[in-house]
């Protein structure tokens, strides 16, 4: 069973609120996540946001370029940016993304998917193992949304994603609408994922929008969070109990106010369940 | 090494990255589709995200670059971004060879200062990004013995750059800056200083000798030392007076730092 810190329901930390955030400070929000690559140079109007929230509120590093499933060799300078970065904000926990994004020194900056394998396992389980050791702490990974899959894949998604929290001894950011947005695109059962997912791995959840494209969903963050989204993370709190949850709105952010009444929303679900579990 | 692993990413990032996405012949031989049209409608998602993300990140960097060349902007990204592939985690970094790449690109022909607009907006980019100091005040000069100022070393903002370009390439950005055209510039040394102040870039020309000042002082040199750049043309006590005056500004304008010695 993962430690989970009992930390609540918060929202991302992003320029669109920084000048709220240094006026009237963080209000009810239980936590922010940051993302992390954007605070490696010390200094400037986010870090004074970031150093004022602190104040007030736990702080999660959220990073995008760790590249866990890469098979170029780990970027020794990014981890030694990310452990010092960590040293300054104690965050609370650190996550990444559970994929791929370079090759050969060369950087897509996306979050690729991975073939669900048994070479990718192992190779992935290790390469965490390294990287925990290497930030002297335990590591958290999302699941990613994809518009492709690979036939090389052995088993689905939520095997591979609880396989490698369980060799890497590592948590699951689980992206509630990852899920939805992945079971669409590829024709599986949403329900089933979060069923068969590794529960007692599971760290923190995301919920954030998507886009409808027609032929497939698009994992924009933009929007509050739809309903389908919501009864999925209704199942997710039934079966894994209380996580700590955020609240992802990147595009065309709105009000503070408003993407702080989202996460309000998944406390009063989380409550809702929980009572009912009881 | 994951030999199949790599492969199947070696493959994927072709896919992602290459200029011609019909270049892999089956998509549907890897890829989880029935149907090839299928499988490289997905596979688009990922070159149109591709695409948009290294295009839009440079065109916020170089605004009036991308302004001047109006859509040729988008054949320059991808011709950079094909030579220079980003390497750096952040995004932040991905513009940091395109001014001496604008420089020889074929677009250079019809505006020969391309890459100098280049030059001055990524230095303006990396100004935005610099450490913050605590600019030095003019009420600091008071702490400095008399005795001492011709070995006082002034310490230089880190988000200061100096600038020495063949084109007078000010003028265009301030045009494009305000929606117009661009002029017709001819060649004639100028040299421009970047910095910021609290959250604001600014730049301005300098004359030369300021410029020389500067240099000087960003690599440690003297106030003394920092005064023989405006002894060539006056008599010692005016250079002096010039230096004065010069620090002055630099003081008013933030360009300065306090650094340990000034507390």
């Amino acid at each position: 069973m993962l430690g989970r810190p009992s930390i609540g329901h918060g929202i991302g930390l992003r320029t669109a609120h920084y000048a709220r955030l240094l006026e009237e400070g963080t209000g009810e929000i239980d936590w922010f996540e940051i993302v992390s690559e954007n605070f490696f140079e010390p200094g400037g109007r986010p870090w004074a946001v970031l150093e004022r929230v602190r104040r007030d509120a736990p702080v999660v590093a959220h990073g995008v370029s760790l590249g866990i499933g890469d098979t170029d060799p780990l970027d020794a300078k990014y981890l030694a940016s990310l452990r010092a970065l960590f040293a300054r904000i104690e965050p609370a926990w650190v996550s990444d993304h559970l994929c791929w994004g370079a090759l050969g020194g060369a950087r897509t900056h996306d979050l690729l998917p991975l073939p669900h394998t048994e070479e990718a396992l192992v190779h992935v389980a290790a390469r965490v193992a390294e990287v925990q050791e290497r930030l002297g702490r335990r590591i958290v990974l999302e699941n990613v949304s994809s518009y492709v899959t690979f036939r090389a894949s052995t088993m689905p998604e939520w095997e591979f994603v609880s396989e490698v929290a369980r060799r890497a001894d590592c948590g699951i950011l689980l992206d509630v609408n990852n899920v939805y947005v992945n079971a669409k695109n590829h024709g599986f059962d949403a329900k089933r994922y979060i069923d068969e997912i590794a529960h007692e791995r599971v760290a923190q959840i995301h919920l954030a929008g998507h886009s409808d494209r027609g032929s497939y969903l698009f994992d924009t963050h933009v929007g509050p969070v739809p309903d389908a989204v919501w009864e999925l993370y209704r199942r997710a709190v039934r079966c894994c109990g209380a996580v700590p949850t955020l609240v992802e709105w990147d595009d065309d952010v709105p009000a503070l106010d408003l993407v702080a009444a989202e996460a309000c929303r998944a406390r009063a679900i989380e409550r809702e369940e929980l009572a009912h579990v009881q | 090494m994951s030999s199949d692993l790599r492969a199947l990413q070696q493959r994927f990032f072709a896919l992602v990255t290459a200029p011609n996405a019909a270049a892999d012949p089956s998509l549907v031989s890897w890829l989880a589709f029935e149907r090839e049209e299928h499988a490289r409608a997905r596979a688009q998602v990922y070159r149109d995200a591709f695409a948009v993300r290294t295009f839009d990140c440079l065109r916020d960097d170089f605004p009036n670059l991308a302004s001047l060349v109006g859509a040729s902007f988008e054949s320059l990204v991808g011709d950079y971004i094909a030579r220079h592939p980003s390497s750096h985690p952040s995004l932040r970094h991905l513009g940091a060879r395109l001014a001496a790449f604008a420089a020889e690109h074929v677009l250079s022909q019809r505006w020969p200062w391309l890459g100098e607009l280049a030059a001055l907006e990524w230095a303006r980019v990396e100004a935005f990004d610099a450490t913050d100091v605590v600019p030095l005040a003019h009420g600091d000069l008071a702490r400095i013995e008399i005795a001492e100022w011709p070995a006082h070393v002034f310490a230089v903002g880190p988000s200061v750059r100096v600038l020495t370009l063949r084109f007078p390439v000010e003028r265009a950005w301030r045009a494009l800056e305000d929606g117009l055209p661009a002029p017709e510039i001819a060649a004639a040394r100028t040299e421009i200083i970047v910095w910021r102040r609290q959250l604001s870039v600014c730049h301005r020309v300098m004359a030369p000798r300021e410029a020389k000042a500067l240099r000087r002082a960003q690599l440690g040199s003297s106030f003394a030392e920092v005064c023989e750049c405006f002894a060539e043309e006056v008599s010692v006590d005016d250079a002096a007076a010039s230096a004065l005056a010069t620090v002055a500004q630099w003081i008013a304008d933030g360009v300065l730092a306090r650094d340990a010695g000034d507390l």
